[in-house]
C-alpha cells in the first residue's frame, strides 16, 4: 500500500501579540503503480499540498478579518482523508478550543501554568510529529486534551521539551492513563 | 520533498519585530533583516556586498569549497535531528545521502573546483570526516537539543535591521544553553581562529539568550577538518558580555556604510580567487 501524508501549517501573527493559525493535513491511500510514474506521483503530491495550501490560506483569511472581540484568536484543524483514492476527500473540522474552562482540571493547570514565552522551534515540531507518526499516536488528541491546543507549533519551548522527552521515554506516559477516563488520542489515527 | 514543503512553513524561533530599520533594508536589498552572511560579505569586500545583496547579480560560479561545506552541514544536522526525534541514529550511507543532496541544486559546470580537487575525490574527502563524525564524542549530545539548523532573528541594536540567522544546532544542559556552529576546516583551528570567527555566534548567543533565562550561555565550534585523517574539534568559550558589545558596536557601523552607499573593492589574494563576481568587478568602474 502507498500512502500519502502531507500537511501545511501556518502561523500569521496579529496585533497585541496575539496570532491565529491553521493547519491543514492530508492523509491518502494511493494506487501503488504510482511508484512506476514518477510525475503522476509528483502531480499527485502537489496537488495535496497545494489543497492543504489553500485551506490554509482560506482559514486565516477568515480568521484575520474577523472582529477580534475575543480574548484569544481561534485556532482550526482541517482533517482530510481520503481512501483508497486522492478523490473526493472527506472533510472533518474540528472546531477551535478557545473556551479552556471545557479541558479538564489537570489540563488547565497545565496550560496556565507553564506559558512559554518562545514558541517551539521548527525541528522540535517535526521531531514530535515523526515521534507521533512513529507511535501511531493521535497529536491533536493528545494536544487537545493535554494543552488545549490543536497543532505542535502552538506549543511553547519548554512544553515541547518536555513533550518529546514524555513521548520518546519507553514508560508510556504519552498514553492516556485511565484516571483522566479519555483515551481518545491513544488510537492509530496517525499524526499531524 | 515532502517534508521540505512542510518545513518551510514551520514556525520560525523569534518573529519578525517592529523595527523600523527592517524597511530601509527592504527597500535596498528586497530582505527586511541582514544576516550575518551578509554583514560578514560586507566587511570582506563592500563591493561584493552590493553586487550580491542590492543589485542581486547572479555568481559567475560557485565554489566547491561552499557546496562541499553544505553537504557536510545538512548531514551532520540530519545526525543531530534524529537524536531530537528519537531516530536511529542515521549510518554513514544515510549521511553521505544527505551530502550529496547539496550538490543537486547547483549546475555541474558552475562549480569551480581547487586545482587539485574532483568531485569524486570530495565525496571521499566527506565519507572520512563524517565516518570521523559518528566515531567522536560530538556525536552525542550533552543533555537536551533545543534547535537544529534553526531560524532566528531579533533586533540587536537601534536603528539596525534584525539579524536574521540559522543557529546550526541549540542544546541545553541544566545550566547551560550552548549555541553551536559546525564549520569544515582545512586544518586544526588555533585559538587565535576560534576568536577571530566567534563573532557571529556571539551575536545568536544573544538572540537566543531568552530561550532559557539566566542560564549561562556558551558559544561551541564544531570543526570538522578536511585533512587526510580528519579531526572533530570542539571549541567550547562562555559568552563574554565586553566581547558581545563589541562585535554589536561592529555591526552598527557596518549598517551606517551600506546605508550610505559606501561600496568599494576590496582586492585580497584570498577573496578573489574564489569570488563568483570576477567579471562585474573588473567592469565596475565606481
Amino acid at each position: 500500500m502507498l500512502k500519502l501524508h502531507a500537511g501545511v501549517s501556518r502561523k500569521v501573527g496579529l496585533p497585541g501579540f496575539s496570532s491565529a493559525s491553521a493547519s491543514c493535513t492530508v492523509e491518502a491511500e494511493l494506487d501503488s503503480t504510482l511508484l512506476n510514474d514518477t510525475d503522476g506521483f509528483q502531480i499527485v503530491v502537489r496537488r495535496a499540498y497545494q489543497s492543504c495550501e489553500k485551506a490554509v490560506q482560506d482559514q486565516i483569511a477568515r480568521l484575520t478579518s474577523e472582529p477580534q472581540s475575543e480574548p484569544s484568536q481561534p485556532q482550526e484543524v482541517i482533517e482530510v482523508r481520503t481512501s483508497p483514492a486522492i478523490s473526493g476527500p472527506t472533510v472533518t473540522r474540528i472546531p477551535a478550543t478557545t473556551n479552556h474552562a471545557d479541558l479538564p482540571v489537570t489540563n488547565r493547570a497545565a496550560f496556565r501554568d507553564a506559558p512559554s514565552p518562545r514558541p517551539a522551534t521548527a525541528s522540535q515540531v517535526k521531531a514530535i510529529r515523526a515521534i507521533a507518526a512513529r507511535r501511531k499516536i493521535d497529536l491533536v488528541g493528545l494536544l487537545r486534551e493535554r494543552f488545549g491546543l490543536t497543532t505542535a507549533d502552538q506549543l511553547g519551548i519548554r512544553e515541547a521539551s518536555n513533550l518529546i522527552d514524555e513521548l520518546k521515554s519507553d514508560e508510556p506516559t504519552a498514553s492516556p492513563s485511565p484516571s483522566n477516563g479519555n483515551g481518545a488520542y491513544a488510537t492509530t489515527g496517525g499524526a499531524r | 520533498m515532502i517534508a521540505g514543503v512542510g518545513e518551510a512553513l514551520l514556525p520560525v524561533l523569534t518573529p519578525a519585530s517592529t523595527n523600523p530599520a527592517n524597511e530601509i533594508a527592504k527597500r535596498l536589498t528586497g530582505r527586511d533583516y541582514m544576516s550575518w552572511s551578509a554583514l560578514s560579505t560586507f566587511r570582506t569586500c563592500p563591493l561584493k556586498y552590493k553586487f550580491r545583496y542590492i543589485d542581486g547579480l547572479p555568481e559567475e560560479s560557485v565554489s566547491s569549497a561552499l557546496v562541499f561545506g553544505t553537504g557536510i552541514h545538512t548531514a551532520v544536522e540530519q545526525h543531530y535531528q534524529a537524536i531530537l526525534s528519537g531516530d536511529p541514529k542515521p549510518d554513514l550511507d544515510a549521511l553521505m545521502f544527505a551530502y550529496r543532496s547539496a550538490w543537486l541544486p547547483h549546475d555541474p559546470d558552475a562549480i569551480q573546483f581547487g586545482s587539485t580537487e574532483t568531485r569524486a575525490s570530495l565525496d571521499a574527502l566527506a565519507a572520512r570526516m563524517l565516518t570521523a563524525f559518528l566515531a567522536s564524542p560530538a556525536a552525542s549530545v550533552q543533555g537536551r537539543v533545543l534547535g537544529v539548523e534553526e531560524e532566528i532573528r531579533g533586533m540587536l541594536v537601534e536603528g539596525v535591521p534584525d539579524l536574521y540567522g540559522r543557529v546550526d544546532l541549540l542544546t541545553e544542559d541544566s545550566d547551560t544553553l550552548v549555541v553551536t556552529d559546525i564549520k569544515t576546516s582545512r586544518g586544526k583551528w588555533s585559538q587565535e581562529q576560534v576568536e577571530d570567527s566567534g563573532e557571529q555566534l556571539l551575536l545568536y548567543s544573544h538572540l537566543a539568550s531568552e530561550i532559557s533565562p539566566g542560564k549561562k550561555l556558551t558559544t561551541r565550534f564544531l570543526v570538522l577538518t578536511k585533512t587526510k585523517e580528519p579531526q572533530i574539534e570542539e571549541h567550547v568559550r562562555e559568552v563574554n558580555p565586553v566581547a558581545v558589545k563589541r562585535t554589536l558596536a561592529g555591526v552598527e557601523r557596518v549598517w551606517r556604510a551600506i546605508e550610505s552607499g559606501v561600496f568599494y573593492p576590496a582586492p585580497s589574494v584570498m577573496a578573489c580567487s574564489g569570488c563568483g563576481y570576477r567579471e562585474a568587478c573588473r567592469a565596475w568602474m565606481g
